[in-house]
């Protein structure tokens, strides 16, 4: 066969696979329904897992049409939503497994689910509570559309009942949460996990925190305090307050965090805007007796001040410095005695700091982690040095 | 292969490589026409008018000089290709009153005669002589008057032309903000010397060669000596002397013989209306070939890089520059993959299109008729047949009709919704880009290959259109122009020539003519004089 022969056969071939191969995949985006948010919750009131269909799965899905609002005019505004003009479909699904459930969507919907924008993962309080984390979220784990980057949240009560809520700005309760999400910057008072933190958090046996979201009136939402996750269950839930202290052991918070310091010998309480955040936490080992320390460094700056008018001196500065630090101490002491005693959840992972440091002497405790985690002796110091003090001084 | 004579169509037979230019004549072959002039004035004008037969254009004088007894003579010259003022003036004017005149006694030797009127009486500046009927009747049709005098055996072609031509206009096709208004006429000669004008050294060199056994086209080719490499222009020699055709119309004639590979959809010499980018080609070291009755000049050899480029590039400073060159790139980028980038994301992985985008275009793809593959090759093709249509059209008109059309068809077809606002902005921007590239043959080549991507991308998706661009990036690696890689400077790599490349860096940085072309003199800027 000379070269130009072979150079056809080539070209026969490639023709070939373009003409056979077909288009596979080949589907245009408004014929298929994409999934923004799915909500998972058990279908019986009591959280039976004995019935025949245990699973439900809402899932949000944008009405095109009725998502983009062109040049102002028509677009339906936002108030007085009825079933008929909101710009989302919420399709609630049974079945045996989530699989199934989601298969049972071809039934009641034209278009093919497409889960590649995926954005958030909500699960509801009974299921959190009764399921096993690890089964429910292994239909996304090996689901080749969906992302792990999608944020897994937990949901005060059904989470199917949080689709239908209201958010102002965002067209879609998903793309709300989604956005939402974002500002974990902005405060601590809530934790972001992505799919694959919490995939790997199972897989490895590990405690994590997930952020929780709760209906508020006009069927607005709030996402704040975080839902305890043992052993792949809700165990319980943090406050806002106490996830706040939770992450300045982590050192997640971004910073731009606001601590409010009562201060009575000035007479004042102070916002505390927190620039920077070092967070050590160390284990110890004395005489097969394990303890840790964690170390805080902080530094603020004065967002506020309110009640005496007085400026402040160099010392008061100080004053204000110490009252700081000692009520963050006694807040993350509170955190740490819930974690440790209440719920016996290792979220801060403290096992995995004695294991690194100590791995002969972590795989004699291993097994019993739990009994010596909730007796743990730790020692909390805090330092906070205020560095500026505002526009005004 | 059984089919033998199949396999010639669309191939050049390799085998022409060794063979040599065929000596054909001129006119007909039964005419003998390197037939040496002879002695008889009745006899050689017997020959031309057999070899003339049936020209009623050719125009032959007859005339005595030196009253009814004197010498037998004759004017022969194609009427409408001489400047007849000149000819009455300068040659009738001097032959039939002068030359009696400076010779009263007309009894002399006919070449006394002929001598006379060579040396001292014909008063046009360039005068050849003539031996025979080749050269004559080549004289006759290129424009010259051709004096035959009883008696003598050769011939005086006398330069007198003066057909209607078009002048020196601004260039229509590659008009530019900054630079020099004049382009390339449709003669020769004009445009010679337009290049002279800008380069005014002895060491620009210019050859000539008639191509086209019929049409006899002049051709010139043009290089500074000492500059352009030697073997490069041997090379172009070569292949121009390869040429055999009846007639060569235009310069695109010559560049698809001399072209590497003729089923490139890239184009691998450059064409240009401007005489500044010709003469920054022969400065680079490049070589020129330029084509009578056409303004297009041909710049061998070209690179992909080359054909971007723009010869206002190095008459603003050189920041601007690059930001044009970039733009010029992102531009070719976005008209070649676009459409096909559209299809591969909204067919087959919308998952890559952020989510509210996603909702926006398929907000203002439901309700649509046909899939997003058959919809892209709709308005595409529209595209292109609302550019054809415009080059038809007269003048303004056209260029309106580009907009108008695309504007209302465009917005019909949405309103109609047949067609997505998506599409068409995808459609509208990809046609913008389109028109940044300086080059309308690299336009060209990215507007063919943006179909071929289109088809991959309905086919394969993203995976198509990027297997696509492999195909086309691996072709482009392979071929060359003249001996030169076409992907240089990048392909391969030489760090000194991307001075002038997507980045253009200060002028009198740029001292070194580009390595790729091999130039004799390497330095283009002076040593030691630095900018003050």
């Amino acid at each position: 066969m000379n070269r130009r022969s072979l150079y056809r056969a080539g070209l026969l071939l490639l023709l070939l696979t373009i003409i056979t191969a077909g288009c596979w995949d080949n589907k245009d985006l408004e014929r298929r329904a994409l999934v923004l948010g799915a909500a998972v919750d058990l279908t019986a009131a009591g959280g039976s897992l004995v019935v025949t269909e245990p699973w439900k799965i809402t899932l949000e899905m944008p009405v095109l049409r009725r998502m983009v609002t062109r040049g102002g005019g028509g677009g339906g505004g936002g108030e007085g939503q009825d079933e008929n003009t909101m710009p989302t479909w919420r399709l609630t699904l049974t079945g045996i497994t989530f699989a199934e459930a989601i298969r049972k969507a071809a039934t009641r919907s034209e278009r093919t689910l497409f889960f590649g924008h995926q954005k958030i993962l909500l699960m509801g309080e009974e299921l959190a509570r009764r399921g096993d984390l690890r089964s429910v979220l292994d239909f996304w784990a090996r689901n080749r559309e969906s992302y792990l980057a999608i944020d897994v949240l937990l949901a005060e009560g059904p989470a199917g009942d949080i689709m239908e809520a209201r958010p102002k700005f965002a067209r879609s309760v998903s793309m709300f949460l989604h956005e939402q999400m974002q500002q974990a910057i902005k405060t601590s008072r809530f934790v972001k996990h992505s799919l694959a933190e919490v995939l790997a958090a199972l897989d490895t046996g590990q405690d994590i925190l997930l952020a929780r979201v709760k209906m508020v009136p006009r069927q607005e939402l709030e996402v704040s305090g975080a839902g305890v996750i043992r052993e792949g269950r809700l165990a319980g839930w943090l406050t806002p307050e106490e996830t706040q202290a939770a992450l300045w052991i982590t050192g997640e918070t971004k910073g731009c965090d606001i601590l409010v310091v009562p201060v009575p010998e000035l007479q004042q309480t102070l916002s505390v805007e927190f620039g920077k955040l070092q967070a050590e936490v160390k284990p110890l080992m004395e005489e097969d007796k394990l303890s840790f320390t964690i170390k805080i460094k902080v530094e603020g700056k004065i967002a506020e001040k309110m009640g005496n008018p007085k400026l402040f001196a160099a010392a008061d500065l100080h004053q204000v410095e110490n009252r700081a630090a000692r009520l963050m101490e006694e807040r993350i002491r509170q955190v740490l005695g819930k974690l440790q005693q209440q719920y016996q959840a290792d979220v801060l992972g403290f096992g995995r700091k004695v294991e690194k440091v100590r791995p002969r002497q972590w795989e004699a405790m291993k097994g019993q982690w739990r009994q010596i985690y909730s007796s743990l002796p730790v020692t909390v110091q805090v330092k906070v040095s205020i560095r500026r003090t505002g526009m005004v001084s | 292969m059984t089919n033998k004579s199949w396999r010639y169509l669309g191939h050049r037979n390799k085998a022409s490589k060794t063979r040599e230019k065929i000596a054909l004549p001129l006119v007909d072959e039964g005419q003998a026409a390197a037939l040496p002039l002879q002695y008889s004035l009745a006899v050689n004008l017997e020959t031309l008018q057999a070899i003339f037969a049936d020209c009623q254009d050719v125009v032959y004088r007859q005339m005595r000089i030196g009253g009814v007894m004197g010498h037998q003579a004759a004017l022969v010259y194609v009427d409408g290709l001489v400047n007849n003022d000149i000819v009455n003036d300068q040659i009738m004017k001097s032959i039939l009153l002068e030359a009696p005149q400076a010779m009263p006694v007309l009894t002399g030797a006919p070449y006394e005669l002929y001598r006379q009127v060579r040396d001292s009486l014909l008063t046009v500046a360039n005068v050849r002589e003539i031996i025979d009927f080749r050269e004559a009747a080549r004289c006759i049709l290129s424009g010259f008057a051709l004096f035959l005098l009883d008696g003598v055996n050769r011939a005086l072609a006398i330069e007198v032309y003066g057909w209607e031509h078009r002048g020196v206009e601004e260039p229509q096709a590659e008009a530019l903000i900054r630079g020099s208004r004049e382009g390339f006429s449709d003669c020769l000669r004009t445009n010679t010397a337009l290049l002279r004008r800008r380069l005014r050294d002895p060491q620009l060199k210019l050859k000539t060669y008639f191509l086209g056994r019929r049409s006899q086209t002049t051709v010139g080719l043009m290089y500074i000596d000492g500059v352009a490499n030697p073997g490069l222009i041997t090379e172009v020699e070569q292949r121009l002397n390869k040429i055999d055709i009846d007639g060569i119309l235009e310069s695109g004639y010559i560049e698809q013989f001399i072209e590497d590979k003729w089923y490139s959809p890239f184009a691998q010499i450059q064409n240009t209306e401007r005489p500044d980018e010709a003469a920054a080609a022969l400065l680079e070291g490049r070589v020129v070939i330029l084509t009578d009755n056409t303004p297009f000049a041909l710049i061998v050899p070209a690179t992909f890089n080359s054909l971007m480029h723009n010869p206002e590039d190095h008459y603003h400073r050189w920041f601007i520059a690059v930001l044009i060159r970039i733009l010029r790139f992102a531009g070719s980028f976005l008209a070649l993959l676009l459409p096909s980038f559209y299809i591969a994301m909204v067919s087959f992985t919308p998952e890559m299109i952020p989510t509210s985008l996603a909702i926006s275009i398929g907000a203002g793809r439901e309700g649509l008729p046909f899939p997003t593959i058959i919809e892209a090759f709709i308005m595409e093709s529209v595209l292109e047949l609302l550019r054809e249509a415009g080059i038809r059209l007269p003048g303004p008109l056209g260029e309106t009709l580009g907009v108008v059309g695309a504007l209302i068809l465009g917005q019909a077809a949405v309103q109609a919704g047949i067609v997505s606002s998506a599409m068409v902005i995808v459609v509208a921007l990809t046609a913008i880009a389109g028109f940044v590239l300086p080059s309308y043959d690299a336009a060209i080549s990215l507007r063919i290959l943006r179909f071929f991507l289109m088809i991959m991308a309905a086919v394969f998706g993203l995976y198509g259109v990027i297997l696509g661009l492999m195909l086309i990036l691996t072709h482009m690696v392979s071929l060359k122009s003249f001996g030169v890689p076409y992907l240089k400077p990048w392909a391969p790599w030489t760090a000194a020539d991307l001075k002038d490349s997507i980045y253009r860096t200060a002028l009198f940085r740029e001292r070194l003519r580009p390595a790729y072309l091999r130039p004799l003199e390497a330095r283009r800027i002076g040593r030691g004089k630095k900018k003050q």
